[in-house]
């Protein structure tokens, strides 16, 4: 589940992420394994990635929304697919949920590419050495809201990723994609449940899903673990966004996140309008 | 033949949105699909009445020459199909509180056959909506964001 608001303490959490270590990020195994993972994303999920032209020069905070429960191919096919255009040297960071940096043996592999804990410190340490950062605002509830809203752009009100972009002085790159919530089913987000549970003190965790998928059918809470249908995912790239130029030094946040919000809604609605049989195309 | 309608909220004055709508040359900005869209005769105001459309749905390209009509002034556009697949549309608004307008899109269609194409219709159905939707949240976005960086009412 790679994701979160940047501005989320982590104080008081049982599940702690990896320790922010830029340095973890391994371009050479990036450039070696990078063939294999995208034949593996172009014949299962037939990706398409679209707009990366449009990332300006130095380092940008992506701003994404994502979908397909704890494996997010959107996520992965994004990382991919930058490193595949810009070339491995350009570093891009994913800010991840604490969950997903601090599985053992998966978190190794997800450093190497480039994961780090999500963080506003960690996504300025990556800012400074010129490097670009990928966010996902909407977090674990965006990214197992049911299925009846896969089309629609869920931040949960969380502005933490336009003070990081005005402070820091990067511009925002919105990123929509659509496709990975057809790789299995959203049935109910189980907030209620979450909330009753106390998970969000526990972990972090704000849902308590229950999804359909394969091959176990039914699974809560992500468990167990489900094989993701061959969805066709299509990602876009949209035109970047300069906040200090559109709403000055001081900008109004609620402004700010309308007007992100609404051009990402724009941009998946229209990826949206091109599926015709989900999950086939 | 098969209807389907979707409506979307725009924090704008309906005579505002209603400006965007009535200049046709505006649609191709925020009509999702279009590929291709070519004046043909001007109407009295200026407008082209006639054009040549390419809309491009789902897997297919859809061609045909439109007929641009029924205006209600600050209220409805209408829209029907004079060669190419046979379909009527209409955008519709309605005040929806101070300086908030609803804007509805109406779309009715039908194909030529039998069975296979009335299952090709439900499916259209599905299709089309996607579509109508992305064309209304493009439109609310070009008339609350694209006419003026700030929309009335938030500079509070």
């Amino acid at each position: 589940m790679v994701s979160d608001d940047p501005s989320a303490e982590h104080g008081g959490s049982l599940i702690r992420g990896a320790a922010v270590d830029l340095d973890a990020r391994d371009p050479e195994l990036i450039r070696r394994q990078l063939p294999a993972w995208w034949a593996l994303a172009t014949l299962w999920f037939r990706a398409e990635v679209d707009g990366l032209e449009k990332v300006p020069d130095g380092p940008v905070l992506l701003v994404g929304n994502h979908s397909g429960g704890l494996l997010t191919p959107d996520t992965v096919i994004t990382m991919l697919a930058w490193n595949a255009y810009f070339g491995v040297d350009r570093a891009l960071y994913s800010l991840a949920h604490a969950m997903a940096t601090g599985v053992p043996v998966l978190n190794d592999l997800t450093r190497r590419f480039g994961a780090i804990t999500a963080g506003i410190d960690a996504a300025e340490a990556a800012f400074e050495r010129g490097a670009s950062v990928l966010v996902y605002p909407g977090g674990d509830r965006e990214v197992y809201r049911p299925w009846s809203r896969r089309h629609r752009i869920d931040f949960d009100g969380r502005q933490g990723f336009l003070r990081l972009a005005h402070r820091a002085g990067v511009p925002i790159v919105p990123v929509v994609a659509e496709g990975g919530h057809d790789t299995m089913m959203v049935l109910t987000d189980g907030r209620r449940l979450a909330r009753l549970l106390r998970l969000e003190r526990l972990g972090r965790i704000k849902v308590l899903p229950v999804t359909l998928g394969l091959p176990f059918g039914i699974a809560v809470g992500g468990f167990p673990p489900h094989l993701p249908l061959p969805a066709k995912i299509r990602v876009q790239v949209l035109d970047p966004i300069d906040l200090h130029a559109r709403f000055g030094d001081e900008p109004d946040w609620d402004q700010a996140y309308d007007f992100v919000t609404s051009r990402m809604q724009v941009g998946l609605s229209e990826l949206a309008s091109r599926h015709v049989v989900p999950p086939f195309r | 033949m098969k209807n389907v309608s979707r409506s979307i909220t725009i924090r704008r004055p309906r005579a505002v949105v209603y400006e965007v709508l009535r200049d046709v040359a505006h649609w191709p900005a925020f009509f999702v699909g279009f590929t291709g869209w070519d004046p043909v005769a001007p109407h009295d105001d200026g407008d082209a009445e006639l054009h040549h459309v390419v809309l491009h749905v789902g897997s297919s390209s859809l061609g045909g020459l439109v007929r641009i009509g029924g205006r209600v002034e600050g209220e409805r556009i209408e829209w029907q199909s004079e060669r190419g697949p046979e379909h009527v549309g209409a955008f519709t608004l309605a005040d929806d509180g101070e300086d908030t307008c609803r804007v509805t899109f109406d779309l009715g269609f039908q194909l030529a056959g039998g069975l296979v194409s009335r299952l090709v219709l439900e499916l259209s159905t599905q299709i089309m909506g996607r579509l109508q939707v992305a064309t209304l949240e493009a439109l609310r976005h070009h008339c609350e964001w694209e006419l003026d960086p700030t929309p009335e009412g938030d500079e509070a």
